[in-house]
This record gives structure tokens, sequence and C-alpha cells, in this order.
């Protein structure tokens, strides 16, 4: 009789040990870390601390706003690590680990329109296949892929080595390529302060205006428009130095979404600033 | 050599009687309708591993077709059934409406051989929920139907939110409580019917199980992953993982294309400038065309970035207010204040002067100039910023805490990260702790199972 409850028996204490607790355990698989690419020409690191805040776009109709679109404004802190590895073949490595914040923002459990919490720790990008660890360094899954070309790279790579390789830029040199470009077809608009706004248009009738300071010889900031003028979102950029050899300082993100239940326009702006931020190639 | 074998014998015997002087004890398992409640199955089947010794009420008929009769029918049926079987000392073990029904029972009839009833997540003060669920009348869309379609509404915008259409499986399942027959059985559960209010207080010893899902504010998606696998055992995480994984896999690319991309930004102008330093009379007109494609390109790639970051938070946005309404429109909910820290950061510029500005002119390069002024921002240790969130009474996705109670229980257990499909599993360890210090007596005799 004992022996006829055996398999059941083992059956079942399989799942015991299985079901420790109400969440089913998909953190057991573990697999090594993918091989390290070596040999970056251009590498990219910086630790960016990011809050996120959310409001009615225009102050006079927050007062639209129900009780659910409110609770979904929760601000959101977080700090990422991040490594961006370029290799002269094309082939990059990039890595994304998330730390704690330094005033991290934390809400009950359960709180209404509590912001999402990502699963992973650290994200792993090796030339293409995308590996999520925990925070034990155990992959999670890594059947993500990231599509940047190859080519891409490449264009970025060869920009570096110009700069590497050529004599420095000066302000009379970017000053010039701005005005050759602009009697090329850039339509631009001076500003003071050595601001300048220059349009594109895209073939669906958006466009997007680049801020580009040619004090320090590199765009800072975009504004994206859709084909009906509306502004869709912006980032700007706030560094020192003069490009390639430049430190950000801070970036503001704005983008504009709609209230789930009023409809109210609301505006989500991200502010990031950047405890360190390191160039080399 | 005759006393050894007089002791051995003895020592078997004893053994051998330990094993079967136990006499098992009678129970009636009840679950609820499939849309609220699994059944017992492998919890019963995991109780017998245990090596817990009990006999079962027959409930074929029951489960053949749960939603046939009406609660109070099922009550009398039963009582009927088990007084003509002469049952004696029975152990009642009920999850949602099939607690209820055991209650009935109880109060029906007392020569049924009901002698103690475990609830667990019952609705004993009715379910809210219900008027949520069901429709006002046949025809008419209810408050939670009205609600999925908005959120499938409102994903349109955000174009390539499949999220393992986690919605489609919702909008699934509130659909059937607006089917006339099961929407009738149910309008019967609300709180204040009359079900609820002829329903007195057990005068037989009753213990209560109450779920609390409290892993995050995603308890009604959880509830549907948990009621997709109802026929296993309640695991919730199918949803939320296949979801998180698909907005995760769009998020870190963009992000990691946008990282690129700010090297190209960081390297793309000068890098044009030095080339143009460089080139050859007869080429310059080429760089400047390079140079040109090469802006318009980077341009729209960031435009589609961005549009990925948006398209992302959108769909992260429909799912939180899928979750955050339906806690909202069923769970009684607290306002908290609080003060968190943040940087300090502002403008010597008031970018609100840039916007102001914009309203009236629409000169989007100028907004640009200003916005890039204005955004030069001083950052200067931290500040507090006064947040309010609202947190609800504890649940289980279905039912509050209040709902699931009922004062004068013998005892009374939570079992805490479950939703109201979970309850019933012995998979989960506050569910299986519960049991087992029930059935060995932690609550009284009454409730005892023996080994």
């Amino acid at each position: 009789m004992k022996l006829k409850q055996l398999p059941p028996l083992l059956f079942f204490l399989t799942l015991l040990c299985w079901g420790i607790s109400c969440k089913s355990n998909d953190q057991e698989d573990t697999t090594t870390n993918p091989a390290l690419v070596s040999n970056c020409v251009v590498e990219l690191t910086y630790d960016a601390e990011t809050i996120t805040m959310m409001e009615a776009a225009k102050k006079q109709e927050s007062a639209q706003l129900t009780e659910l679109d409110k609770a979904l404004l929760l601000p959101k802190n977080e700090r990422k690590l991040e490594s961006i590895c370029l290799k002269s073949d094309g082939k990059y490595l990039i890595t994304s680990e998330y730390l704690t914040p330094t005033h991290p923002i934390q809400y009950p459990v359960g709180t209404i329109g509590e912001p999402f919490k990502q699963r992973y720790k650290k994200v792993i990008n090796n030339n293409g296949e995308l590996t999520f660890l925990n925070a034990l360094g155990e992959t999670i899954y890594n059947d993500g892929t990231f599509t940047t070309p190859t080519t891409e790279v490449l264009s970025v790579i060869e920009l570096f080595q110009t700069l590497k390789t050529q004599p420095a830029v000066t302000d009379a040199d970017f000053n010039s390529t701005i005005s050759l470009l602009a009697a090329n077809g850039l339509n631009t608009t001076q500003f003071p302060n050595g601001i300048v706004a220059a349009r594109t248009n895209n073939a669906d009738n958006s466009y997007s205006i680049a801020i580009i300071d040619k004090n320090a010889h590199m765009q800072t900031g975009q504004l994206n428009f859709d084909a009906n003028g509306v502004l869709q979102h912006l980032f700007m950029i706030k560094l020192s130095g003069v490009a390639p050899h430049v430190v950000f300082e801070r970036m503001v993100q704005v983008d504009f979404i709609n209230a789930f239940e009023s409809g109210v326009k609301l505006k989500r702006t991200q502010l990031t600033n950047y405890q360190t931020f390191n160039l080399l190639f | 050599m005759k006393k050894i074998f007089l002791v051995l014998g003895m020592l078997c015997f004893s053994g051998v009687f330990h094993l079967y002087a136990q006499t098992p004890r009678k129970t009636l398992w009840l679950s609820g309708p499939s849309l609220t409640s699994p059944q017992w199955l492998n919890t019963i089947g995991q109780a017998q591993v245990e090596s817990y010794k009990f006999d079962q009420v027959n409930t074929w008929q029951y489960y053949n077709n749960t939603n046939a009769n009406d609660i109070p029918t099922w009550a009398q049926q039963f009582n009927t059934q088990m007084t003509n079987a002469g049952q004696t000392d029975v152990l009642g073990i009920g999850h949602d409406a099939g607690g209820l029904i055991l209650r009935y029972m109880a109060q029906l009839q007392s020569t049924n051989g009901l002698n103690a009833i475990i609830l667990d997540g019952v609705p004993n003060q009715g379910g809210a929920v219900f008027s949520k669920l069901t429709p006002t009348s046949d025809g008419i869309l209810s408050e939670a139907q009205r609600l999925v379609n908005n959120a499938l509404n409102y994903r349109t915008q955000a174009q390539n939110c499949v999220a393992c259409r986690t919605i489609e499986a919702t909008q699934s399942y509130i659909n059937t409580f607006a089917v006339p027959s099961i929407a009738d059985y149910y309008r019967k559960l609300k709180p204040g019917s009359p079900l609820i209010t002829n329903l007195q207080t057990p005068t037989i010893p009753y213990a209560v199980i109450w779920g609390n899902e409290n892993d995050d504010a995603l308890g009604l998606t959880r509830l549907m992953s948990s009621w997709s696998n109802a026929g296993l055992q309640g695991q919730d995480g199918e949803y939320l993982d296949c979801m998180g994984k698909e907005l995760e896999q769009r998020l870190i690319s963009a992000n990691q294309s946008f990282a690129i991309s700010t090297l190209r930004a960081i390297a793309g102008l000068a890098g044009a400038a030095s080339k143009l330093k460089l080139s050859q009379p007869g080429t310059v007109g080429a760089v400047i065309e390079s140079t040109l494609n090469a802006v318009a390109t980077g341009l729209r790639g960031l435009y589609d970035l961005k549009n990925e970051f948006r398209e992302v938070f959108e769909c992260e946005l429909v799912h939180q207010a899928l979750n955050a309404k339906w806690t909202l429109m069923n769970f009684p909910y607290n306002a908290v204040t609080e003060t968190v820290t943040v940087p300090n950061c502002y403008n010597p510029v008031s970018c609100d002067d840039c916007w102001t500005q914009y309203a009236s002119d629409h000169e989007d390069q100028v907004l640009g100039y200003c916005l890039s002024v204005c955004n030069d921002q001083i950052c200067d240790g931290t500040t507090t910023v006064t947040v309010t969130y609202l947190v609800p009474e504890p649940n289980d996705a279905l039912y509050t805490k209040t709902e699931q109670t009922l004062a004068g229980a013998a005892k009374t257990y939570e079992a805490i990260r479950c939703n109201h499909m979970q309850e019933s599993f012995w998979l989960y360890p506050t569910v299986k702790d519960a049991f087992t210090d029930l059935f060995n007596g932690g609550a009284g005799a009454a409730f005892v199972v023996p080994k």
C-alpha cells in the first residue's frame, strides 16, 4: 500500500518543492553570461538618475483629471549605469544596469497606479542579442533582439576616428559648416548665445527642429512635431565642454500623451542627472 | 528469544492499530461556479498525500452543473442527501459561493450532520464586485465591460501594444458575467441582496481564510492568469511575465538605440565640420550633401525612437489604468499624502514663459530656442515634493477583507499574496499552513481531520 502511494507522493513532493510561494518561480534557470566583446574603439559609460513626473500639459486643465487619471501620475525615480562599447568591425556591447537611486521613491505595496517595476537588474546587449539578468546575475530570459545595423555603428565609429585623427575643429570651422549647410538647403534660424534651430521635414509631413549649440559644436536638443504641427516630444541636453570632448550634466525629455479617462493632454517630463559621464575614443 | 518476538509482535500490532484506528472524517468540499472558483480536486489530492484521512460527501450533481440551482436550493439538496445518508460529524470546506451553500445548510437544518465549516475566500458579506461585473439589465454593458472597452480604445493609440492580448483575455472573462443566466446567479451575491441579508451567523464552529493579493497594483491581471490556470494550480504570473517581457524588450531596445544616437549627436556635426575642413574643393558638395542627409536621417531616427518610447509608455499606462480602475471601482481606499525627496533642479529662466509664448505665436523654432535656454537647469541638493496616493483595502482582487471575514470565527487566517483563484490551492504556503493548522486542531477539535 505504501509502495503504491510512492509515485503520487513523489509527484506531490515535487510540486511542494516547486511551490514555495504564490509566485511561480521563473528565475531558476541560469546560464553563463555572454562572452564580453573587447577592444572598444568608442566607449561611453555613464551613471544617470532619472525622475519622471506627469501633470496636465495645461495647468488650467488639471481640474478635469479624474481620480483615476491622478492616481496614474505618481512620480518615479530610477538610476542606471549604462556602458556602450563599439568595436572597429561594427560589433558592439551595451550593458544597462539598474542601481538604487540616491533617494528612492517607495509606495506601499498595492498602491493604486503604482508604476510598473522592471523584473530585471541588468541587460546585456551583445551585438544584437539581449540577455536580461536578475539581481543574482542569473539569466531571466535571453530571447530578445536589438536591431542596430552594423553600418550605423561603423558610421559613428568613423565620425569619432575623424575627430581623433584630424586637427581640432575650431568655432570658425563649425560656424562655416552650419552656414554651408544652411546655404545648401538646411532650414535654419539663428538665435542669440550661439543657438541655431534647424528644421527638417519628413515624408509623412511630420517634422523635427534640431537645436544646435555652436559653442558646444553639437546638437543639444530636438523637438518633434506630427503632421498637424502638434508637438509630440522633445529633449534638451545640458552639457559642458566642446564636442566630442563633452560631459553630459542633465537631460530633460518631455512627451505628451492623453490621460486614460478624461483625455486631458498630459506632459510627461523626465529629468536625467548624470552622476558620471565618460567618453573614450 | 520468545520475549523479543513478543515485543516485536506488540510493536507491529500497535503500529497497524495506529494506522487503522483513526476513522476518516467525513468532508464536504464545495467550490463556487468556475468563473470565480477552481475545483478542489487538486487540494483534495494534496491533503490525501499529506496523509489526512477523510471521506467525501458525493458532490457529482453539484459539479455537473453548479449554476443549475441557486445557493439555498443547493443547500436544501445537500441537506436532504446528507440527512438521508445519516451523515454525522461532517466538516464542510467551502470556497467562494461554495461557502455560502455551507452556511445556508447550517442555517436551514440541524440534522444534516454538518458539524463545522471552513470558509475560504467566501463573500460572507456579499461581493460588491458583482455590481460592476453584471449589467443592470440584459443588453446593457456592465461597468466592467465599459472599462475594458475604454482600455481597448485607448490602446489603439499605442499601435503595437499587443501585450500578450491581456486586455482581450480580461474582456472575454468579464463578458461572461453578462450572460443572462450567469448574471442572474451573481447578482444575488451582491451585498444587501436577500440571499446575503438572510444569512445568519452560523451556530456551528466556523473558521475563515481570507485572501490578500498584495504583490503589486496589478491584481486584475494576476487574477486573469490564475483563472486561466485554474485547472492547474492558479499560477498568477503568466500574463504579467509575457507582457513585461514584451515591453521590456521594446524599451531596452529603444534606450540602447538612443544611447548610440547620442554618440552620433556628439560626433556628427563636429565630424562633418572636420571633413569639410579637409575636403578638396571638388568634393565639398558631396560632403555637404552627405552631411545634410545624415542630419535628416538622424533627426528622423530620433523622431521614431521617441514615438517608440511613448508607445511603450502608453502600453504600460493602459494596463496600469485597467488594474487601477478595477481597484478603484471595487474596493474602498484611503488617500495617503507623503513627501518624497527629489533632486532640487530649477531653471534660471522660467520654461512656463516659453510655453505661454508658444501658445500665442506657435513659432516652433522660437520654442526650441526658448526651451534650450530655460532648460539650462541648475541642480542643487534635494527638495521634497508632496505626493498623494491611494491605498486600497486589502483584497483578493475580487472581494475585500471585510467581505470575506465573518465575526465570531474560531480562527481567521490571512492567505497573503494569494488572489481569489489561488485560495484553494495548497501550492501556496499561507493557504496550506491555514488548512494544516485547522486539520491538526489549531482552531479546535471541530476542524480536526485525522492522519
